[in-house]
């Protein structure tokens, strides 16, 4: 998609740094009229996803997460860039099953699925690309 | 039975950058044997699973009859407990005298 091929930002790959990530986003949705529910899951999504990369990939790695957003009025959609490790191929898109009630974690996934319409990821060249795609009742 | 310890979570996002400082923090409020936690998550505009998992630790330190009551929970954090279904998990109440009620009964 090249509209992410270059992030709209870019933050170090750091638990504190997706909060610039998910700030980013919500002025964004604001600005746009986003419905606030659907504003909240895109956030959700995206935080969550960004921890993943960051929990799983990055930490300590002194790399960044790169973030890309197009909303129009019928879609949203969130682009992540990381230079990390890659994922395994069927780790953000296999269907997630609700962890047991009592589990302390093991919930991102299924949060994610839940939050938006399609989860893609792709990795090349180096460049791990996750792409978030929601459809938008109203702009 | 005694009252329930109340507390006031302070951290506007409950996420996981703060997620294991936040444990530390209600793990020492809550001594062993403690059976009944009223949160109040007035201040707390935004949880992440992170956030949730520390409540649900809290839960399982408290053993199999502990309860947990949660007041002041917002849109985003109804959103999530909604979601994962943990709104079953814990008492969602409208006030901190429903909770009290909730968590006496």
């Amino acid at each position: 998609m090249s509209f992410a091929a270059d992030p709209q930002i870019s933050v170090p790959a750091t638990l504190l740094a997706v909060r610039d990530l998910s700030d980013f986003l919500r002025d964004r949705c604001l600005a746009a009229g986003i419905d606030e529910g659907a504003a909240m899951e895109l956030d959700l999504a995206l935080v969550e996803a960004a921890n993943n990369i960051v929990q799983h990939g990055l930490e300590g790695a002194g790399d960044k997460i790169g973030l890309s957003l197009e909303l129009t009025d019928e879609i949203a959609t969130l682009v992540l860039t990381d230079g990390g490790p890659p994922a395994s191929a069927d780790l953000f898109t296999a269907d997630a099953a609700a962890p047991d009630p009592l589990a302390e974690s093991g919930r991102g996934m299924m949060i994610i699925q839940k939050c938006v319409d399609s989860v893609d990821y792709d990795s090349e060249g180096g460049v791990n690309r996750l792409t978030l795609t929601k459809r938008l009742l109203s702009a | 039975m005694s009252d329930p310890i109340l507390i006031h979570v302070e951290h506007p996002r409950l996420d996981a950058a703060v997620a294991p400082g936040f444990k530390d923090e209600v793990t020492t409020r809550v001594e062993q044997g403690e059976r009944r936690v009223l949160l109040d998550l007035t201040a707390v505009q935004f949880m992440d699973s992170t956030g949730l998992g520390v409540l649900v630790s809290l839960l399982k330190r408290m053993g199999g009859d502990g309860r947990i009551a949660v007041v002041g929970a917002g849109p985003a954090v109804l959103k999530l407990l909604q979601l994962t279904r943990l709104d079953t998990l814990f008492a969602i109440c409208g006030s901190e005298d429903e909770a009290r009620d909730v968590l006496r009964g």
